[in-house]
């Protein structure tokens, strides 16, 4: 992990260099910051494909069923340096996304294979074996978890009240990809510029940030964050087979209880306290009624929000800018306006669009507030609600099978045991 | 009391093994719908990888003006 450290710190991430200097225009213009690698084979793109199938396959097999920590840190490891820094950290599920949206929202737009087959890929695996892509294989996973060596319990409150964030982000996402604003998910990738070696400062800063926080909250990305994550928290709950802490039953050693940076792992349940009970029950009533006005409220207030959310289409800036410039509340013109003007079109059919898309954005503003609210209230009520538990287990929904518990489980060690006697005797 | 939650637990077993199943038939049925719209799109003769012919995955197949011309240029560099 030092090595690790020391390679970011010295890598010329930090200083932003472009490695192939671009061209001078004699016009001024200035290259703006993409986002995109330069366009790769399709067949590069099957083998990334065939490696995801087959690094999944294997971790599969190392998390369930060989429960080897140090084996799932190699192969991690392995994905980070493949999946980040050879192949600059795309093609990736939680870019692919906004592919999946897009080709459902426009008719003249086909998902590369390659991106259909990241985005179902990890969705499937997540049905039969827990979040494997997220313990061994997401890069972007791996370089938080490569980075953690003091890890700070955050309170279960926080924890929900910030995983907010990521499913506003999933929102957000669905939306501007829908629409054919933007792919945000892309653009604010906190970690690709590290893995490209070169990108937008402040993208560069917040990936740091995370990074620094990820020393000591474990993933703070893939907690809070992540998309996808959010996708493959609620499949994972539907899993198969997923990560057990003990490979028999549970003893109620308690060794496990503070094994788990990302505060996955639930203890067992007794009854309720009388009066707690009581209250609880109060407070889930409350909720439900609650539940109604926190969607309404955020349907309004996403609708409401209208305006400012279509100013991320391109085509609706432009009319913007257009209409400033001929109303004559500004001097000069813009490299966009004067773009538009030399198409010939004219500013009716501008307008029209732009109309055309804030349109969308007010049903689609909407349907996003209405979401937030949905989850915000659906939190609520989920902390409000007790889940009965013999034993200790990891919950489903918040582990990301890194494997770090299995070193904690005394019944763990008698396995292992068992297997090296068994080798012993062989050899 | 055991009874009870026996019941309990095999119900959430159930429920849980509806769901998965529902899940993969609705990501059957959305990867059958993304290659066949790929495939409508072709049969339309719209352009599958906007406008970029660099690296299409059915470049060498396509009747498109633009993959045509592309097709023509290249050829002409390769025979000098």
């Amino acid at each position: 992990m030092t090595f690790l450290i020391a390679f970011l710190g010295s890598c010329p991430v930090t200083q932003g260099e472009i490695r192939f200097p671009p061209p001078e225009f004699e016009s001024g213009y200035t290259f703006p910051q993409t986002t995109s690698p330069a366009p790769q084979s399709v067949l590069q793109e099957y083998i990334d494909a065939a490696v995801l199938v087959v690094g999944l396959l294997l971790a599969s097999h190392l998390i369930l069923k060989r429960r080897s920590r140090r084996a799932i840190f190699v192969l991690m490891i392995g994905a980070l340096l493949y999946f980040g820094f050879v192949r600059d950290g795309c093609i990736c599920p939680i870019g692919a996304i906004q592919n999946v949206t897009l080709t459902a929202f426009d008719r003249g737009y086909a998902i590369p294979i390659a991106a259909a087959v990241f985005f179902v890929v990890p969705l499937i695996f997540t049905l039969f074996s827990g979040r494997v892509f997220c313990g061994a294989i997401c890069p972007l996973g791996a370089i938080q978890d490569a980075v953690l060596i003091r890890p700070v319990a955050v309170p279960g409150w926080l924890e929900s009240g910030l995983r907010l964030f990521a499913y506003a982000y999933l929102g957000a996402a669905v939306l501007f990809a829908a629409t054919g604003s933007a792919f945000i998910i892309c653009r604010y990738d906190p970690f690709v510029g590290f893995f490209r070696l070169g990108g937008n400062w402040n993208v560069l800063i917040l990936g740091a940030s995370l990074l620094l926080i990820g020393l000591f909250v474990g993933r703070p990305y893939c907690r809070f964050l992540c998309p996808y994550g959010v996708i493959l928290r609620h499949l994972s709950r539907l899993s198969k087979r997923r990560v057990t802490i003990t490979p028999s039953e549970c003893i109620q050693c308690r060794l496990c209880e503070d094994a788990c940076p990302f505060g996955a792992i639930r203890e067992p349940t007794g009854n309720w306290p009388e009066g707690e009970y009581r209250i609880a029950k109060r407070r889930l009533a409350l909720f439900l009624v609650l539940l109604p006005i926190l969607v309404a409220g955020g349907g309004w207030g996403g609708y409401a929000l209208k305006s400012q959310l279509a100013r991320v289409h391109p085509r609706v800036r432009t009319a913007e800018r257009v209409y400033l410039e001929e109303a004559g509340q500004v001097q000069g013109t813009t490299n966009v306006s004067d773009a538009f003007r030399a198409t010939g079109q004219t500013t009716e059919v501008l307008y029209a669009d732009a109309t055309r898309i804030r349109g969308r954005f007010a049903l689609g503003g909407a349907l996003l507030g209405g979401f937030i609210g949905l989850v915000a209230g659906g939190k609520l009520l989920v902390l409000s609600i007790r889940r009965r538990r013999t034993e200790y287990e990891a919950d489903p929904a918040g582990c990301f099978a890194c494997g770090r518990c299995y070193k904690s489980c005394p019944k763990e060690h008698g396995r292992l045991k068992r297997i090296r006697e068994t080798a012993a005797g062989r050899a | 009391m055991s009874e009870f939650l026996g019941k309990l637990q095999a119900r959430r077993r159930f429920v849980t093994h509806a769901l998965r199943n529902a899940a993969l038939a609705v990501l059957g049925v959305g990867g059958g719908a993304i290659v066949l719209k790929r495939r409508r799109l072709l049969r339309e003769g719209k352009c599958l990888n906007r406008g970029m012919c660099r690296d299409c995955a059915v470049f060498s197949d396509c009747g498109l003006p633009r993959a045509l011309s592309t097709r023509d240029v290249l050829a002409r560099i390769r025979h000098g």
